[in-house]
């Protein structure tokens, strides 16, 4: 488990610059390396952070993003720090919609309320479906495609001592707390997850819908809602959303033989509010390409005992090292494998690990900054020469 | 596949005669001139462990049992050590089992053998456990390597990338 610290401290990283938190680390908008992209240490609002995401898909679907300052548009307005992790499927057009309006959609809703709350971000988040949707009706009839196209969505906002806690799908995020009994650190997962593998959502799905009886069907020894699909809510796949996107010109292998009246899959997310306590050391927000390989107490031993520099990245290669594993072949030979062929694999993962530093939480003369960051850099598709 | 076992097991024999038949060929017969006389039972024990050493890195390299019964978990065997720019894949033979294979990773990346891993998604899916299995048949399975080994021009690809 600890192996992967034994390893020299991140390489590539030479151009730290000391001083200013948001440029420590290299490049303040990250840094790419064939199919890994990463921002190893930065500055945010209650302390540090460290992101990193591979590619497996030809085309990324993994989006992210942390905003660091004003929650709102008013100067006196809530202030802390906003994670956003969008695990996409079927395309990137879904998670990458998400990634440029759930933040400003939360903004405005938190200005509207004067406050952050569990209702403002779920409020958010069927915003950002509702504007999904118009979308995929403007673009039905001359890219039908984009119907099949959806997007699970992670967020964290850490304001005013609370943590929230949104998820609609199956990323994660887990807390490390110090234990001192155990002279450890102890994962505690803070995300309730939406994949029909867990018993809880087959029972909610079936008892949504008493009577399809095909509501989950079990395929590839996986379970699938319709046996099309993973997780039973998302932002997009608005061809379970609404009848009139499951029909032609949509692909076949889409299509439900029946229409249906009622939504099958639901955008709205399952919210959990943490207050935080002098214990709480980190988060960790990854999208389940990571947590297929790791587990809870995995990832959280690994960064508590290793540089809090590049630890994300860490973080993604002692994942890679168990998918390489479980396929039988060395990481250094994983290495060759080109985007695309990647996913047999492993899936996009993103893994981004923010420190919590409470006194500075509480300081009000951090008020100052802003600071945004997009997993990938923003930059569409890495490719590889 | 038999082939390209048959032929990395030779190039392993061939490599390791050459390295103790040309370590001891140089000296037979006469000592140079200032140089103590060796004694022929160390040369010999010497000799013995050069080639024990040999085998047993031959041993080792061995994949195994060569296929696994359908519902084996391959993770949870003992660990094959694949060689270096090699990984296992697994393909169904005429029996229905499924044979281990060793192949080049750089073939993976093949438009032809894409073809194949698309069939094993379309299959299995993504996230199956294991390694990497091939729904096709083993015959046409060597033919796929054979061709992509041919497009390549020469079996030495390894560095490529």
């Amino acid at each position: 488990m600890v192996k992967p610290c034994w390893k020299p401290s991140v390489e590539g990283d030479g151009s730290r610059r000391g001083g200013d938190g948001s440029r420590r680390g290299g490049d303040p908008s990250g840094r790419s390396e064939g199919l890994m992209w990463y921002k190893d240490i930065g500055s945010h609002a209650s302390g540090e952070f460290s992101m990193a995401v591979i590619q497996a898909n030809n085309l990324l679907e993994d989006q992210s993003q942390l905003e660091s300052g004003q929650l709102s548009s008013l100067k006196s307005g809530p202030y802390g720090t906003f994670i956003g992790l969008y695990d996409g499927h079927g395309g990137p057009e879904t998670s990458r919609f998400v990634n440029e309006n759930m933040f400003l959609n939360l903004k405005k809703l938190a200005s509207e309320h004067q406050e952050m709350s569990a209702n403002v971000i779920k409020k958010a988040f069927l915003a950002t479906e509702e504007e999904f949707l118009s979308l995929v009706k403007e673009q039905w009839l001359t890219k039908p495609q984009i119907a099949s196209v959806g997007s699970c969505c992670l967020v964290g906002v850490i304001c005013g001592g609370l943590l929230y806690v949104a998820n609609a799908g199956d990323s994660r995020v887990v807390l490390g707390r110090a234990d001192r009994a155990a002279r450890g650190v102890t994962a505690i997962q803070l995300s309730t997850e939406h994949n029909a593998s867990i018993d809880s959502v087959r029972d909610e799905l079936r008892s949504l819908h008493p009577h399809d009886p095909q509501i989950v069907v079990l395929k590839h020894k996986v379970w699938r809602v319709k046996g099309l699909i993973q997780v039973s809510r998302s932002i997009g796949d608005a061809y379970l959303k609404k009848s009139e996107f499951n029909r032609e010109p949509l692909l076949a292998k889409f299509r439900l033989p029946e229409p249906f009246s009622k939504p099958i899959l639901s955008p709205e997310p399952s919210i959990f509010i943490h207050k935080l306590n002098p214990k709480d050391q980190f988060l960790i927000f990854a999208s389940d390409g990571l947590w297929e390989h790791l587990s809870n107490q995995e990832a959280v031993d690994i960064v508590h005992s290793c540089p809090k520099n590049g630890i994300a990245r860490r973080l993604v290669k002692a994942a890679l090292r168990v998918a390489a594993k479980k396929r039988e072949m060395r990481y250094s030979d994983l290495k060759k494998i080109d985007r695309g062929v990647r996913r047999h694999f492993h899936d996009d993962i993103t893994v981004i690990v923010v420190f919590l530093n409470l006194p500075l939480m509480n300081r009000s003369s951090s008020r100052s900054s802003t600071f945004s960051i997009r997993g990938g850099g923003g930059i569409p598709t890495p490719t590889k020469s | 596949m038999k082939k390209i076992r048959g032929f990395l097991l030779k190039h392993r024999v061939n490599t390791l005669f050459r390295c103790v038949l040309r370590r001891n060929r140089t000296p037979r017969g006469y000592h140079r001139l200032g140089s103590p006389p060796t004694c022929t039972i160390s040369k010999l024990i010497s000799w013995v462990q050069r080639l024990k050493s040999k085998a047993r890195a031959i041993c080792c390299q061995k994949p195994g049992p060569g296929y696994l019964h359908l519902g084996q978990d391959p993770v949870q065997e003992k660990a094959l050590p694949v060689p270096k720019g090699h990984m296992a894949v697994y393909v169904r033979q005429e029996d229905g089992d499924f044979q281990r294979v060793l192949v080049p990773v750089i073939y993976i990346n093949h438009p032809l053998f894409g073809k194949l891993l698309r069939e094993a998604e379309e299959e299995y899916g993504y996230d199956h456990p294991g390694g990497i299995t091939i729904p096709c048949r083993i015959s046409e399975f060597e033919s796929v390597q054979t061709r992509i080994a041919a497009g390549r021009g020469c079996r030495k690809t390894l560095t490529w990338k």
